[in-house]
């Protein structure tokens, strides 16, 4: 979550042509600017602001969307992934560094996200009833769709028209934001700058006022000997919210961006996910599951993606790292945590899981 | 194949922007209104809860 940040602040300083020593400063008002309404206004100023960005950022995403094919052409864009990527570039279950493995992971990892992931539940645990529930995921799937396609066409125009030199180096991820900077005229350049400001905004403030909620509903909770006044709950929650824009703020400003980021990403929220779906699955249709499978579940879920990006960081074992992947360590990763999920719900006596529902009751 | 490929990616391009253009435009009127009057309610509530005091006074 801290790297979003640090994109979003990347993203506006390469698009505007600043110069690369005023990132930080960037970073540093965008975040306050976001801590002053989440903490100030809560859930009400997120919900107006988040309705008001995701207007301003739809509208900016068509523009561009539209500029982009108006002007480097649909038949450019195809044909620079065709010579660089070839079949593999459109299908990718050809492609000879994805295949089956991709896709199984990222089938894994988005079920995993939309069942978990503290922003989507957010959206499922405000709505009115069960109805409303179910609708939220019926018709917003494709909006899924629209959130990959989206930036990946802008990648594959950025390719079309500033060449293959960009790939695999550690600027690559400014060959989207140099594309715009260079094809977007200046008027369109403030609705396309407001646009990604008010996606990243609102990236920040969601993500400050869910982990706050989760930290201290669930986390805090357990600490808490009799429920706080509805002051002193707010005045808690402002001041943990707080804390996680500082998070955000040095997060950001020490992870360098490197090359793939998109996996960096799956491969850091697998440590999550992974886990959670398994637990949040099992415990709602599975009647054996108890808590010493889902403790073997978080443990077994964290350990092989962590374990993965420690070996890509040390020289000696690089190599292997790289030969094992991040899809397949991320399949992996799954199995291992429904493995440990089963195999310790079953180890568990029944008769102390029994005395436990008992002294519960 | 690849010109099929090629051609299904288009088709989603095109189903993306009417897509989005669509769910934009609903957003923006719904969401206004809605918006409106949830502030109504929260007003209202706010309103209710203060005459509540002062009759307790």
């Amino acid at each position: 979550m801290g790297v979003f940040l640090r994109v979003g602040g990347e993203f506006l300083v390469t698009v505007c042509g600043f110069n690369e020593r005023y990132l930080e400063i960037t970073m540093t008002a965008l975040l306050v600017s976001v801590a002053i309404y989440t903490i100030m206004g809560g859930m009400l100023s997120v919900l107006i602001t988040d309705y008001l960005q995701f207007v301003v950022m739809s509208v900016g995403l068509l523009v561009v969307t539209v500029l982009i094919l108006y002007k480097v052409g649909w038949t450019n864009i195809t044909d620079a992934v065709a010579t660089q990527h070839g079949a593999g570039g459109f299908n990718p279950f050809v492609h000879e560094k994805l295949g089956y493995a991709f896709v199984i992971y990222f089938a894994l990892h988005q079920l995993a996200v939309v069942l978990t992931w503290q922003t989507t539940v957010q959206r499922l645990l405000a709505a009115k009833d069960t109805l409303t529930g179910l609708k939220i995921y019926t018709r917003t799937s494709f909006f899924f769709v629209c959130r990959f396609l989206i930036p990946g066409l802008w990648g594959m125009a950025a390719l079309a028209v500033l060449g293959p030199q960009w790939i695999g180096t550690p600027e690559s991820l400014q060959a989207m934001p140099k594309l715009l900077s260079t094809i977007v005229p200046m008027g369109l350049m403030g609705v396309l700058i407001a646009a990604m400001l008010a996606a990243d905004m609102s990236t920040d403030s969601a993500y400050m006022l869910t982990w706050g909620s989760v930290i201290y509903n669930d986390i805090l909770a357990p600490f808490r000997n009799k429920n706080f006044s509805e002051k002193r709950g707010i005045l808690w929650n402002r001041m943990i919210v707080g804390c996680i824009g500082i998070f955000l703020l040095v997060y950001g400003l020490w992870y360098p961006l490197k090359g793939n980021l998109w996996n960096y990403l799956a491969i850091t929220g697998t440590i999550y996910l992974a886990s959670m779906s398994v637990l949040l699955i099992s415990c709602c249709y599975w009647k054996r599951a108890n808590n010493w499978g889902a403790a073997g579940a978080i443990m077994a879920g964290a350990v092989i993606p962590i374990t993965y990006l420690v070996m890509e960081q040390l020289p000696a074992t690089k190599g292997l790292a790289a030969r094992i992947g991040p899809y397949q360590s991320g399949i992996a990763t799954y199995a291992v945590a429904w493995t440990a999920m089963i195999g310790g719900s079953l180890l568990k006596p029944k008769t102390e899981t029994v005395l436990e529902e008992a002294k519960a009751l | 194949m690849t010109g099929e490929i090629h051609w299904f990616w288009l088709a989603m391009t095109i189903a993306v922007i009417i897509w989005y253009s669509t769910i934009t435009i609903y957003i923006s009127f719904r969401g206004a209104f809605d918006i409106k009057e949830m502030l109504g309610r929260l007003d209202q509530l706010a309103k209710e809860e203060r005459e509540a005091v002062d009759r307790r006074l």
